[in-house]
């Protein structure tokens, strides 16, 4: 920090103590100091790690693998994963539906039946092993802009492992963070109307501080704040997506990271270009799903995502869950994994991709993903510029009785939704829905409601694009 | 080339040697290096180790090991495992193993696949102290060589192992009612933990 923190003690009581069981004298006054700068936001939650001494043990031993156990992979699953699968398959409701008893893993992979998002959000409990405590099982509620929020349940330690692999990616990309109790690590950056947010420190990165912080302007104090924030905190390093690194730019932070990494999928070339110049720092994609945890990481040498984490397998599938040609485009589907609660076999990622198993120039042995394609970012805006996340949407219109819904921003920033609403039950007035809607686009945003009983059913396939949005990320 | 009897093997199996009943390398007082007896392993018999990332599976430091922290992340489930690769490796010892040619692919697979299946249910311990459990390890080595004991039909070999298998066992033993029972708990407990504060993650989704 540029302000150094004076070196008088802060208490650490229980509750503290049971968040952060490993915190240090050191990391307690840089807690202390996110927390207490005069231009800090207002936060809505508190979180720790959670990691005792023999969990930080296993995620080192994870971050040792991480780049021991780095090596070729081919279109077969690896004898890891076997054995994973083997030992889980007699244990796990889910996998012993798709495994009898002594299948041969290797000469039947393929024949194994695919999971999907839909085995997560309506049956986790049969994930979940026969006899994994659940005493430590913690939940994380993912905000889908498709369907309901998903449920994924996982634990401290796995999510722990989230840091080296981070900390992995920044090294590939010829950085050399070294961090200690008594700076800030890292930000994870939002843009929504509304977040959890905490401040906290991470044992895993040695006791550094590490924010979750939202942009929007009623968490701060004046339109000042962040920059100030961000300036005197100096996080070494941010995390976010591409619509809250275009929000900071927008909110005049001019703190310069060592790096932004950023959740990759469909960043434009152009809004990576300006993030890089006006961060002067180099801009990481990095390819992660709530219930998978981080998958790949831009190659350095720009060919593609390498796979990042050692222990998982990935397939690209079609439609029917058989692997496609070498090289051909496919479904994502990832085995394996750290998550003790949310054990995967073969689950589809709804992303789509091309797995190259040949040498990289860059030196990583592991395969890539090439022309990932995934959900792209869909950026809205409010009448007074401000960035609207789809997320933020859906969680108003979730309260409507619709099946389904379009909703599109033009380019005038007009919007207009297309809702088809539930049989039977009565309609909403679409004053109400508009002003809702208001609620998040501004007072005077001109908004659209009509309602269609038919939406979806004519279209090709049914298939409804619920959030679209005429405006670039960079406008 | 005929089998010695089963009661043979059970005997060779019972006379288990330390090194091989004790613990692996990387836990307390353990010392044995699991991976160096399966590469010895596969050099007598094949004249060859296998390749590293097969030989992986064998050190303590597996991934696998924090994939199944649930039950405490204490390392038990690698340490039970590790166990029976061992007690397998003695079995694969036996002196009239080595005067025939084995299958690779099938020894690979055992120890591999077929001991992660078996340590997933039973607890090592069993070695030492059940029969039944002894005479399952013997039929799962023979069944995966492909070999079976001169004593017997390849009918009364299948219905023997079967009638052993504690995999299959578990399948049956865990009533439908029960595991239904289990699954819907879980869910129960999925929705009311969702309410709980998380624990913090360093990146987005
Ligand atoms: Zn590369």
């Amino acid at each position: 920090m540029k302000k150094k923190t004076s070196g008088r003690a802060v208490r650490v009581d229980a509750a503290l103590r049971a968040r952060s069981p490993l915190i240090t004298a050191a990391g307690a006054r840089t807690l202390h100091a996110l927390c207490e700068h005069p231009h800090a936001p207002r936060w809505n939650h508190a979180a720790g790690d959670r990691l005792q001494r023999a969990d930080l043990d296993a995620v080192r031993k994870f971050a040792d693998d991480l780049e021991a156990r780095r090596g070729p992979r081919g279109p077969a699953p690896a004898p890891a994963i076997l054995r994973w699968t083997a030992s889980l398959a007699p244990r796990v409701p889910t996998f012993r539906d798709r495994i009898p008893a002594g299948f041969d893993l290797e000469a039947g992979w393929d024949a194994i039946p695919t999971m999907s998002r839909e085995d997560v959000a309506t049956r986790a409990g049969r994930l979940v092993p026969d006899d994994a405590d659940l005493s430590r099982m913690i939940v994380y509620r993912t905000a889908g802009t498709t369907g309901h929020a998903l449920l994924v349940p996982h634990d401290p330690r796995a999510a722990a492992c989230y840091s080296p692999m981070l900390e992995f990616a920044l090294r590939r990309h010829g950085l050399r963070p070294r961090f200690t109790d008594r700076m800030v690590a890292c930000f994870l950056v939002g843009a929504q109307a509304r977040t959890v947010t905490y401040p906290t420190v991470l044992s895993a990165w040695n006791g550094a501080g590490f924010a979750k912080l939202n942009l929007t302007a009623a968490d701060w104090k004046a339109a000042g704040s962040p920059d100030r924030y961000f300036a005197d905190l100096a996080p070494w390093f941010l995390t976010g997506d591409p619509v809250s690194f275009a929000e900071m730019l927008r909110t005049g932070i001019r703190h310069s990271p060592a790096a932004l990494v950023t959740t990759a999928v469909a960043m434009s070339a152009s809004l990576k270009k300006r993030l890089a110049k006006s961060c002067r720092c180099p801009v990481i994609d990095w390819y992660s799903l709530t219930e998978t945890g981080p998958l790949g990481y831009a190659c350095p040498r720009g060919r593609g995502y390498h796979v990042l984490p050692h222990d998982v397998h990935l397939e690209a599938l079609d439609a029917a869950g058989r692997p496609v040609a070498p090289g051909a485009r496919g479904e994502i589907a990832v085995t394996g994994g750290r998550n003790p609660f949310l054990p995967l076999l073969r689950y589809r990622t709804g992303d789509w991709g091309r797995l190259d198993f040949g040498r990289c120039p860059c030196g990583d042995p592991m395969p890539r993903l090439l022309d990932l394609e995934g959900r792209a970012p869909v950026v809205f805006r409010a009448t007074g510029g401000s960035a609207v996340n789809p997320v933020d949407l859906s969680r108003v219109l979730r309260e409507f009785p619709f099946v389904q819904h379009e909703f599109v921003q033009r380019r005038d920033l007009s919007c207009e939704l297309t809702a088809r609403p539930i049989p039977g039950v009565p309609r909403p007035m679409p004053a109400e829905v508009r002003a809702a809607l208001r609620a998040l686009l501004g007072p005077r945003a001109a908004v659209a409601v009509k309602f269609d009983a038919k939406l979806g059913s004519r279209a090709e396939g049914g298939k409804v694009e619920p959030y679209r949005s005429e405006l670039l990320l960079e406008d | 080339m005929t089998l010695p009897p089963l009661s043979e093997f059970l005997r060779w199996l019972r006379e288990i040697p330390a090194p091989f009943r004790g613990a692996p390398a990387g836990f307390p007082g353990g010392r044995t290096q699991v991976r160096a007896v399966v590469a010895d392993l596969f050099e007598t018999h094949f004249g060859a180790a296998p390749p590293k990332n097969y030989l992986e599976a064998f050190d303590r430091s597996d991934p696998t090991e924090l994939a199944i922290g649930g039950r405490g992340g204490d390392g038990r489930v690698e340490l039970n495992r590790l166990r029976w690769v061992l007690a397998a490796c003695h079995v694969l010892w036996h002196p009239s193993f080595r005067a025939m040619p084995l299958p690779k692919a099938g020894v690979q697979k055992l120890l591999n696949q077929g001991l992660a299946e078996l340590a997933a249910v039973v607890p090592s311990e069993r070695i030492v102290d059940s029969e039944e459990r002894r005479e399952e390890l013997v039929r799962r080595v023979l069944a995966a060589l492909g070999l079976r004991l001169g004593e017997e039909t390849a009918r009364e070999a299948e219905d023997r192992l079967a009638q052993v298998n504690s995999v299959e066992r578990r399948r049956i033993e865990l009533e439908a009612a029960e595991r239904e029972r289990r699954a819907r708990e879980v869910q129960e407990e999925i929705r009311r933990k969702a309410e709980e504060e998380a624990a913090a993650k360093s990146s987005r989704e």
